[in-house]
């Protein structure tokens, strides 16, 4: 939940600047034992939920492009939110999807890129 | 049954249900503890029968190695309420540890401590016979560094005093001596989960059942009841000598059901009746369905727990024999039983007891490497085996067969003792008669040497003979009583040597004494006669 500016975090730079946009998912992971018993009522393990941010970035200048690109590009990232389950701002290591940046003109410090958006995967199961 | 709350055999079938996994352990004087980051894959399980010792063995995917010899507790845990309740699966000792290169984690095989009776046996270290079977097990434990959690109890034939060490030198294991107490005290001999003490495990009735939400819905399979068990038979000699004991009215009730304890090296004497009783008490009435299920995770049984299954209007009292559970991400428990394997003894050649006045026994001395066999009243049964024999031929001819042979069979015994030596060549032919009927004829030679000396006989033969220090006799045997048809030797009421016969046909002649002939003649006009003849000399 996205309650002050600060409220997302990621490697120790607050995103919320940089966003229009943020999207919370918590998304459940089942065991491969989960089906139907002979009752026919379902069961299975739940491996856990495994929170996922997906940012929707405004157009950027080149500076800030800089800045954040290798944040983006690290295989792991240190990202901190504000869990509405847990009332708490919660610490999780996480790793990115795949983003793509337009540009259609030179950018620098006046003519920005065209803004994207980027995903942020839990690496574990919110405990 | 494990220690555990109700909620917990109730939640474990829940969907959505969270696992955990530990195992703790020393590593140079520190307490380590790895986890669900730590532990791909989990398996502990156990496979055994009734009347065996069970080691139970754990096998661990870690991402940590874990030195051999280590002793570690694994223990499982379900989220009840936001906190996870663990049950314990007991100590285990690490037996292996392989690398795995391209998972880059680590193999790891563990055991229960019955891993410490995996040793071989040449004499007991502790304590001096004759002993009790108890005092035995706990000698034993001694010997294998474990403790003997039955130590002060009473259990089938714990009193049962053993003379002296019936293992001593025979290449065993302790593992296999256990696997014989097992048999003698009629339970499975195990280490206990909770407190990893060598224990005497009976059936335990937990008086639960489990029902449809507990098993998944393949690899459902209940077969044929097994038992009740009526009958316990001990048998050695490569099972030709049996006794046994039954429960008539089971046997009536219910069809036979027997338990048979082959070679057992304790209750392998004279005395081993004595132990048949306490082990009917222990195992008699045993019953349970054979099964093979898969289930989510039950997880809350031991082994010889005894529960119910109800599968829609059927229920099937099952026992734990065999459990083999997978925790990964999720949780897989397969359990199955068997059916014991089948045995067949004859119990017309069976007894109750080895201590009868007409004794037949025959005991194989391992460590002495000696047979031991004792047949005092083989010269009646071989008569009795002869009448029989004629009975059977008597028979046969009443049944021509209608193919030829279709089985032949021959075989040679030789049976000694200190005093009687016996040779029985045998030959037994067997056909299908014009009804059908397997008819069967067999033929005997015996020969036998003994205080009276060689006596020979064989199936159908009109005659017997037997030679000895007084001479030789033929006697008919074709009447009841056997006749006598020629002696010659020493006749004690003569008080002289005689040959002496009923019949005797002489083909030529026959002389009496120096002087006399006895002899066919034709004389001159073509008579044919029999005439005395004198045939000395200087008269």
């Amino acid at each position: 939940m996205f309650i002050d500016k600060n409220s997302i975090i990621i490697n120790n730079i607050s995103m919320g600047q940089y966003i229009v946009e943020a999207k919370y998912g918590y998304h459940k992971l089942w065991a491969p034992d989960s089906g139907r018993n002979l009752a026919g009522t379902n069961t299975g393990t739940l491996v856990g939920i495994f929170p996922k941010l997906t940012l929707q970035f405004r157009s950027l200048t080149k500076t800030e492009l800089e800045l954040l690109a290798p944040v983006l590009d690290s295989p792991r990232q240190t990202l901190t939110y504000y869990d509405p389950n847990k009332k708490a701002s919660v610490t999780m290591d996480t790793y990115t999807g795949d983003y793509e940046v337009i540009n259609q003109h030179i950018v620098n410090e006046n003519l920005k890129n065209k803004g994207f958006s980027c995903s942020f995967i839990s690496v574990r199961k919110r405990t | 049954m494990k220690v555990c709350t109700s909620r917990f055999k109730s939640d474990i079938k829940l969907f959505g249900k969270e696992l955990d996994s530990k195992i703790t352990y020393t590593l140079n004087e520190e307490e380590v503890e790895l986890g669900a980051e730590d532990l791909n894959s989990i398996n502990p399980h156990y496979e055994t029968e009734i009347l065996k010792s069970v080691m139970k063995q754990l096998d661990i995917d870690s991402n940590v190695e874990i030195p051999v010899g280590t002793i570690l507790t694994y223990q499982f845990g379900l989220k009840i309420d936001g906190q996870y309740e663990y049950i314990t699966y007991g100590n285990y000792v690490v037996y292996n540890v392989e690398k795995q290169e391209d998972t880059k984690s680590y193999k790891i095989t563990c055991y229960d401590k019955m891993l410490n009776t995996m040793k071989k046996y040449t004499v007991l270290q502790n304590g001096v016979f004759p002993m009790t079977v108890r005092d035995f097990i706990s000698n034993l434990c001694l010997d294998c560094d474990l403790v003997f959690k039955n130590a002060s109890d009473t259990f089938c034939n714990y009193d049962k005093v053993i003379e002296s060490d019936p293992y001593e030198n025979l290449d065993y294991l302790y593992r296999d001596l256990f696997d014989e107490l097992s048999q003698v005290t009629g339970s499975n001999i195990c280490i206990n989960e909770e407190d990893n003490e060598l224990e005497i495990r009976y059936v335990n009735d937990t008086n639960t059942t489990i029902d449809e939400e507990y098993l998944k819905d393949t690899n459902v399979t209940f077969g044929e009841k097994y038992g009740p068990v009526n009958s316990i038979v001990l048998s050695r000699a490569a099972e030709s000598d049996s006794i046994y004991l039954r429960d008539e009215e089971s046997v009536t009730e219910n069809g036979l059901c027997e338990v048979k304890i082959k070679d057992n090296q304790i209750m392998n004497f004279n005395d081993r009746s004595d132990y048949l009783q306490e082990l009917l008490d222990t195992l008699g009435g045993l019953e349970y369905y054979i099964n093979d299920f898969t289930s989510p995770g039950i997880m809350y049984y031991n082994l010889l727990d005894k529960y119910n299954i109800t599968v829609g209007e059927n229920t099937y009292s099952c026992i734990m024999f065999n459990d083999d559970v997978n925790v990964t991400q999720g949780l897989e428990e397969v359990i199955n039983t068997p059916m014991p394997e089948g045995t067949k003894t004859d119990y017309n050649k069976a007894d109750k007891t080895d201590r009868k006045i007409n004794q037949a026994y025959i005991i194989v001395d391992k460590q002495n490497q000696e047979i031991e066999a004792l047949t005092s009243t083989v010269q009646t049964i071989s008569t009795t085996e002869n009448n029989n024999y004629q009975e059977l031929l008597g028979k046969f001819n009443e049944y021509m067969p209608i193919t030829d042979f279709s089985e032949l069979e021959n075989s040679v015994r030789q049976l000694q003792t200190d005093t009687y030596t016996k040779t029985e060549i045998q030959q037994i032919a067997r056909g299908v008669g014009v009804d059908g009927t397997v008819v069967e004829a067999v033929i005997s030679e015996i020969g036998t040497f003994d205080a009276d000396g060689l006596t020979i006989e064989k199936t159908n033969a009109k005659t017997k003979g037997n030679f000895n220090e007084k001479g030789m006799t033929i006697t008919d045997a074709t009447g009841s009583i056997d006749s006598e048809l020629l002696f010659a030797g020493y006749d004690e009421e003569l008080d002289e040597t005689i040959v002496r016969t009923k019949n005797i046909n002489v083909e030529k002649y026959l002389t009496i004494g120096k002087y006399s002939r006895i002899e066919d003649f034709i004389d001159d006009d073509n008579n044919e006669g029999t005439g005395i003849f004198f045939v000395g000399g200087g008269y």
